[in-house]
């Protein structure tokens, strides 16, 4: 100890804490603690600084002589401690890595801000997305809405065009029921049209036709009848009956015809023609009697004699010429005549002659005759004149019995002949033919009678129906027939067009009942009807616009739909804000980081201007004089540079101008570097007990001359404080040893 | 009168964590934990739904969340059940950004015009009981609103008062800054048979008879606000006898863990692990539902040999996500700040060197002793507002200063 007193201490240099203190007979066990009179250097600072190894010095020349210096100089040469520059420098580096005032470099705080910034951006973007997202909501609920009025419109009118097209449907038949209606009322009261014909003109005619056609029927039938095989169309019949009927044929019954008995009236015609002639031949008798009686004379034939002779004379003429004459056979241009065509007239001249001679001889014979009944008397003449015309009458009576009731002409009853007779076979065979060729015929006249009866009827019934008619007609027309006859034509056409219309409305339409219910529905609102087709077709151009702006709505609302699902991808705000918070807390984190940063980095540099202040000035005079020791005078004294380095500097007479001593060479630097270990080892412990120092081969490396002065200077040292110097190397023990150290020889164990 | 009494949903409000999924189910969980709510509602058969203010966050509310509050608004309004909203300062005048919402017939809003008192109709149309409420006008109501409810006079039926206030003896209140504040004497004193409050987060019963309560925050929003969440179920049917019942309806639940145990992990992976362990042993205790789903919040203080990285935000989230992957939570978050280097600084008080100067220097400027002469513009994070001083906010920041300079300057700290 300074004080002379001599404190034995053994420790274990182990983890282990055993040491035992001994000093003036006490024993002390100090466990781990430090001597007390340790204390004014801690612990800590001893082990690290009280002890200069090889390695330290070997170190200087890797190291930064600033950074060695900071060690020395500020942690009074604790290897442990770092330069208190650069951990403030790192300090500062991280502060404004973080943060920093200005705009150089890239801090992260900057970074954070940005973004901040950007995230701000985005939140204004958020904002009004939320915004446009509420009127495009809003516009497509309005949207939304007009599409509903739009599609409540589009129902209304396609409803109102589907009621208009059922009305375009029920027009037609409206317009037939209306029609209907209107007929009905032109037709009138029915029961006045009842059981009239539907063109009573028609009618009347049909009627009076019928009438007359059945007249004209029955008159024919009547005609066929009376002349059963009589040819209506016969003229020969006709002919044959105009000459004895005393009406035409057609008027004649035909039944009549069978009445007639020929053979009475043959005989009876007979009978008065023998009477008649008798009676002619009484008359003439008498008459010629008379005249005879007067005249005496005989009829004549005279006249045909010479007609004989003449014949004769010109057939004989005749056939002279055609023999010696035949050119004079031509008397006329163009007609040829052959001598044998002139001598067959010739022939027939004579044969006509011929018939003049027989009549001349038959006049002859009736001379005769004549001559005999002259000889009657007159009076018989008289008498048989009476008896014949009695005979006479008998015999028309006869035939007008005969005849059947059938109209004969009236000379002809008066003087019926045989040609009546004949005429009448003629005519009852032309008939009977008839109805002896077809069996037919007779039924035919039944039913020809029955027909007539028929036509009777009939003509009956259309002259009664036409009456009738007529009487309606008139009432219809106000007496006025013709007036009546349109009028009931007009009303009955009505009526049967309605009805005709009235039945097909009612096959066309099985639900009629409903299809007028529905008509009247219509009506009763009003409907026009005359202009269907024209609301239908405003009807559908208005359908095509609404459905055209349906469309655009639901475009529309797609649209805004999609936008809105668009804007709805967005973040929003809130979320936004929320990174933004987290981004403007770890800005805070960030700034307080630097600011901490920055404040130890303070600290650091405050503590050791502080502390360079308070030990530097004892600090480096005390390394200065050991440097002159050590450097023989070379250099004598140590200085900080000016700069921010704040970097030593060494003066002497080989330095007038300061060297920084970091640009010295390697020993001269480890002289340096013991020079301020040495003086920081005396300004820890200089208020208090003189601590020792450990020197592990520290001086091996050095050359001779440095060695020696480094060993005078510890010679120095060692008259302060204890100075234990380890080494291996025999030489140096024996080199301390000259100088008065103790050597201690260390077993390896 | 049955009613829910639900507060501070914050439909829409902003979640600052890390990671954007955990933002995305946080956001949808509180609307998720309203729908639970309206189902509550509807299931119980209640009579009215009260909502004690901060509803939605007025100035965020979006479109899409807008549209469905008020789909569930009209759910409850299809079973007949009444919802009295008071408006708090996060909603004031029940408005968002200065519009009013659409409300379908059964809601009332006392939207700050002025106390309303609804007649609440129970299932046969008959009134079952009155609620008398009032709201914020604007986001810095500084009065007592609850002076301004008053029970109606001469009804034999229960009444309940609703607003959104903080109450001065209230647990939560320290965390909040004294809006429209009231007197727990003052709400016992004035003839209610309950009051619903809202505006602290905290579920607190405030008094028994008669009951005031805080329901607390709808769903958790951070690591202060842990537990289950959600309404309370209140029976005001017997006179006298009120009944307050807890339904959990939030989602997510906010769990806190606080490690101080840091030295014996010495590498993020085994910080990572023992984290996971202290969590699941917490969990053992209380497992939440069956369908919860946990964010964590961590708390980390003491020596840590990883102080550099848990000092690292990039670091710490990394090793957030870790842990957050591990206990099958939605999100973690993690409090380094408490964090220091394993250095023994007492070891090397004393010390005659720059760094015995430097951790003396550092001990008093944290402890406001010494200054460093560092201007308030220097400083990048200083806020006035909330750090008072330049000095307490120095003092802060040095909080581990020693060891972290120990740490630093050693040689054997790197």
């Amino acid at each position: 100890m300074g004080d002379g007193r001599v404190v034995e201490v053994r420790r274990r240099l182990a983890s282990s804490p055993r040491g035992v203190m001994k000093a003036e007979g006490d024993s002390v066990n100090l466990a781990n603690r430090p001597l007390p009179e340790t204390g004014q250097v801690a612990r800590v600072v001893f082990r690290q600084v009280y002890s200069l190894t090889l390695a330290e010095l070997a170190g200087l020349e890797r190291e930064s002589w600033d950074l060695v210096q900071d060690r020395l100089v500020s942690a009074m040469a604790a290897p442990d401690l770092r330069s208190a520059r650069v951990v403030a420098g790192e300090l500062e580096g991280e502060a404004a890595r973080l943060w920093r005032p200005d705009r150089r470099g890239r801090p992260r705080a900057r970074g954070v801000q940005e973004r901040i910034r950007r995230l701000g951006g985005e939140h204004r973007g958020a904002v009004e997305r939320d915004r446009e997202l509420r009127e495009k909501a809003a516009a497509r609920g309005q949207a939304e809405d007009d599409l509903e009025r739009l599609r409540g419109e589009l129902a209304e009118l396609r409803e109102r065009r589907g009621e208009v097209e059922r009305l375009v449907h029920l027009a037609p038949v409206r317009g037939r029921l209306v029609r209907i209606r209107e007929l009905e009322q032109r037709a009138g009261a029915a029961n006045e049209l009842k059981g009239l014909p539907t063109d009573p003109a028609a009618r009347r005619a049909e009627l009076g036709e019928a009438a007359e056609a059945a007249a004209e029927r029955m008159e024919s039938l009547r005609g066929v009848a009376g002349v059963v095989a009589r040819e209506e169309d016969s003229r020969r019949l006709r002919e044959v009956a105009a000459r004895v009927l005393a009406e035409p044929l057609s008027e004649v019954d035909r039944t009549a015809f069978a009445k007639v008995r020929l053979d009475e009236l043959g005989e009876a015609v007979r009978l008065f023609q023998s009477r008649h002639s008798e009676r002619k031949i009484a008359q003439q008798g008498l008459h010629d009697t008379e005249r005879f009686r007067l005249a005496g004379a005989a009829p004549s034939g005279g006249w045909r004699l010479a007609l004989w002779i003449a014949c004769f004379a010109l057939g004989g003429a005749a056939a002279w010429v055609a023999r010696h004459a035949p050119d004079a056979l031509s008397p006329l241009p163009g007609i040829e005549a052959s001598p044998e065509a002139v001598l067959w007239m010739g022939f027939g001249l004579g044969l006509l002659g011929s018939v003049f001679l027989f009549l001349w001889l038959d006049a002859g014979r009736q001379r005769r005759g004549h001559r005999r009944r002259l000889s009657v008397t007159r009076r018989d003449w008289r008498s048989e004149i009476q008896r014949l015309q009695h005979g006479e009458h008998v015999a028309q009576q006869r035939v007008v019995a005969s005849l059947g009731g059938l109209p004969i002409q009236e000379e002809r009853i008066r003087a019926p002949d045989y040609e009546l007779h004949a005429t009448l076979e003629r005519i009852v065979e032309l008939v009977g033919e008839r109805e002896g060729r077809d069996d037919a015929a007779r039924g035919q006249l039944e039913r020809i009678e029955s027909e007539l009866r028929e036509l009777e009827a009939e003509r009956n019934d259309s002259i009664s129906a036409l009456r009738e008619l007529e009487s309606r007609l008139k009432a219809i027309g106000g007496g006025d027939l013709v007036r009546g006859e349109v009028e009931a034509q007009e009303r009955l056409s009505a009526l049967a067009r309605a009805r005709e219309l009235g039945r097909e409305v009612e096959r066309e339409h099985p639900d009629l009942a409903e299809v007028e219910a529905r008509i009247r529905e219509a009506e009763k609102a009003g409907e026009g009807w005359g202009s269907l087709d024209a609301s239908l077709e405003d009807t559908d151009r208005r359908i095509a616009e609404l459905v055209e702006r349906v469309e655009e709505a639901r475009a529309a609302i797609a649209t805004l739909e999609a936008e809105i699902e668009h804007l709805q991808r967005g973040e929003t705000a809130d979320r936004i804000q929320g990174r933004i918070e987290a981004a403007m807390r770890e800005l805070d984190e960030v700034r307080e980081r630097r600011d901490r940063a920055l404040l130890l980095a303070r600290v650091l540099a405050e503590a050791e201007r502080r502390f360079r202040e308070a030990h530097q000035p004892d600090l480096l005079p005390r390394a200065a004089d050991y440097l002159r020791h050590i450097t023989l005078g070379r250099y004598d004294r140590i200085e900080l540079g000016e700069g921010a380095e704040d970097s030593l500097q060494l003066l002497g007479p080989v330095a007038p101008a300061p060297r920084p001593v970091g640009s010295l060479s390697q020993g001269t630097r480890e002289q340096v570097y013991m020079a301020l270990r040495l003086a920081v080892i005396d300004h820890l412990d200089a208020d208090g007990e003189r601590l020792p120092l450990f020197m592990d081969e520290t001086l091996v490396n050095w050359d001779a001359w440095r060695r020696d002065r480094a060993l005078e200077l510890l010679e120095r040292v060692a008259e302060r404080r204890q100075l234990f110097v380890f080494t291996c190397h025999p030489a140096m023990a024996a080199d301390i040893e000259d100088r008065g150290g103790r050597v201690v020889a260390l077993e390896r164990r | 009168m049955r009613l829910i009494h639900i507060a501070d949903v914050h439909l829409d409000s902003a979640f600052a964590t890390r990671r954007g999924e955990a933002r995305r189910r946080l956001r949808q969980a509180a609307f998720d934990a309203f729908r639970r709510c309206v189902e509550l509602a509807l299931a119980e058969r209640v009579d009215a739904l009260l909502i004690a203010g901060d509803l939605f966050d007025g100035q965020r509310l979006s479109f899409a969340t807008e549209l469905r509050l008020l789909a569930e608004m009209r759910r409850l309004e299809t079973e007949g059940i009444q919802v009295v909203y008071a408006a708090g300062n996060h909603d004031p005048g029940c408005a968002a950004a200065g519009r009013s919402l659409a409300w379908p017939s059964n809601v009332t809003v006392a939207a700050g015009d002025g106390p309303v008192v609804v007649a609440v109709a129970g299932r046969s149309g008959r009134t079952v009981g009155h609620v008398a409420a009032i709201g914020h006008a604007d986001a810095s109501v500084t009065d007592d609103l609850s002076r301004r409810l008053v029970p109606v006079g001469e009804s034999d039926l229960p009444q309940a008062a609703l607003l959104h206030t903080q109450v001065r003896s209230s647990v939560g209140s320290a965390g909040h800054r004294p809006y429209a504040p009231s007197a727990l004497e003052k709400l016992r004193g004035a003839g209610f048979d309950y009051w619903a409050l809202g505006h602290v987060h905290q579920r607190e019963e405030l008094s028994a008879d008669p009951p005031v309560h805080y329901p607390g925050s709808l769903q958790g929003r951070g690591g202060r606000e842990t537990g289950p969440s959600g309404a309370l179920l209140v029976d005001l049917s017997v006179r006298g006898q009120p009944t307050v019942e807890f339904r959990e309806l939030s989602p997510i639940r906010w769990e806190s863990l606080e490690s101080a145990e840091l030295a014996s992990a010495g590498t993020v992976d085994e910080l990572a692990a023992d984290l996971e362990t202290a969590w699941r042993r917490a969990r053992a205790e209380d497992r939440g539902g069956a369908e919860t789903e946990w964010m964590a919040a961590i708390t980390l203080a003491g020596a840590s040999p990883l102080w550099r990285e848990l000092a690292d935000p990039d670091e710490r989230a990394a090793l957030a996500d870790e842990v957050a992957n591990r206990i099958g939570a939605l999100g973690c978050e993690i409090d380094a700040r408490g964090v220091h280097p394993p250095a023994f600084v007492e070891d090397h008080a004393g010390r005659q060197d720059v760094l015995g100067a430097a951790l003396d220097l550092a001990g008093r400027v944290r402890a406001g002793q010494e200054r460093l002469g560092i201007a308030e513009e220097e400083l990048a994070g200083f806020d006035r507002g909330r750090d008072g001083t330049v000095d307490h906010y120095v003092g802060r920041l040095l909080a581990g200063a020693e060891e972290e300079l120990l740490v630093r300057m050693l040689v054997s700290g790197r």
